[in-house]
């Protein structure tokens, strides 16, 4: 009975965790073409690239980290102990993932914002040249 | 058959799998920024590219496969899906983890790579 409930618990949490990540990935990057196609200007092709190789980065770390805190250590083996450490996993996961998203927005806001200051400054001694300049 | 043997048999697949998956997005997302950074040798970027995902193929399936050589004994249900899932979730972190310094990589490059131009358009060194 014992080992069933935390089967139990496993199954509850994977879908929800994996679900909760496909859900912010969807939508924080169907908003994410919009900025990338600020940022880059209307270069459509290399805007859509970065969103999608952006998204995997998302996708990669957040159901990576849903994995590897899966497990659960139960003192006494009872429903409402599981209840509880499963909640706080899952709310847990899902402040993370909230900041996750935040940094995203940031960093999406901070590129829009690079994007429209100049990208140069003056030559100074000690800087890279290549050979064929 | 024991726990480690349906252990193995549902992670060799997996990770097989996301491995070619992540492999080809990158393959097909990366062409554009490989195209910027070879400009001049536009001929190259395919092959660049082809060997770049084969590489990383056969890295990341061999070290996902040499690494079941450590994996401990599992006894029951519980433990099964526990070390399953921290095994796959550490390789998935570690790809991440890969992607995201690349991805900072390729930006601190182009950074550089568009000062360099403009200098050189400015003060013609």
């Amino acid at each position: 009975m014992e080992t069933k409930l935390i089967v139990i618990a496993y199954c509850i949490y994977l879908p929800v965790a994996l679900g909760l990540t496909y859900y912010v990935a969807k939508n924080l990057f169907k908003s994410g073409i919009v900025f990338m196609r600020d940022i880059f200007k209307g270069k459509e092709e290399i805007a859509l690239a970065t969103n999608k190789l952006f998204e995997l980065g998302f996708y990669l770390l957040n159901i990576g980290f849903a994995l590897v805190i899966l497990k659960i250590d139960p003192f006494e083996n009872t429903t409402q102990e599981i209840i509880e450490l499963m909640s706080v996993k899952i709310g847990g996961f899902a402040i993370y993932l909230g900041i996750m998203m935040f940094f995203n927005l940031y960093l999406f806001f901070r590129g829009k914002k690079k994007s429209n200051e100049p990208r140069i400054r003056p030559f100074k001694d000690g800087d890279y040249i290549p050979n064929e300049f | 058959m024991t726990y480690n043997t349906i252990a193995y048999l549902i992670f060799i697949p997996a990770v097989i799998v996301i491995t070619i998956k992540v492999g080809y997005q990158c393959f097909t997302y990366g062409k554009e920024y490989l195209s910027c950074a070879f400009v001049k040798e536009p001929h190259l970027v395919g092959p660049i590219n082809n060997s770049l995902l084969v590489g990383y193929i056969v890295l990341n399936t061999g070290y996902a496969l040499v690494s079941l050589k450590f994996w401990e004994t599992i006894t029951n249900l519980p433990h099964l899906i526990e070390y399953l899932s921290f095994q796959l979730g550490c390789l998935i972190l570690l790809l991440g983890v890969m992607h995201v310094f690349n991805m900072s990589v390729t930006y601190i490059i182009s950074k550089r790579k568009i000062i360099n131009q403009q200098n050189h358009i400015n003060y013609g060194n």
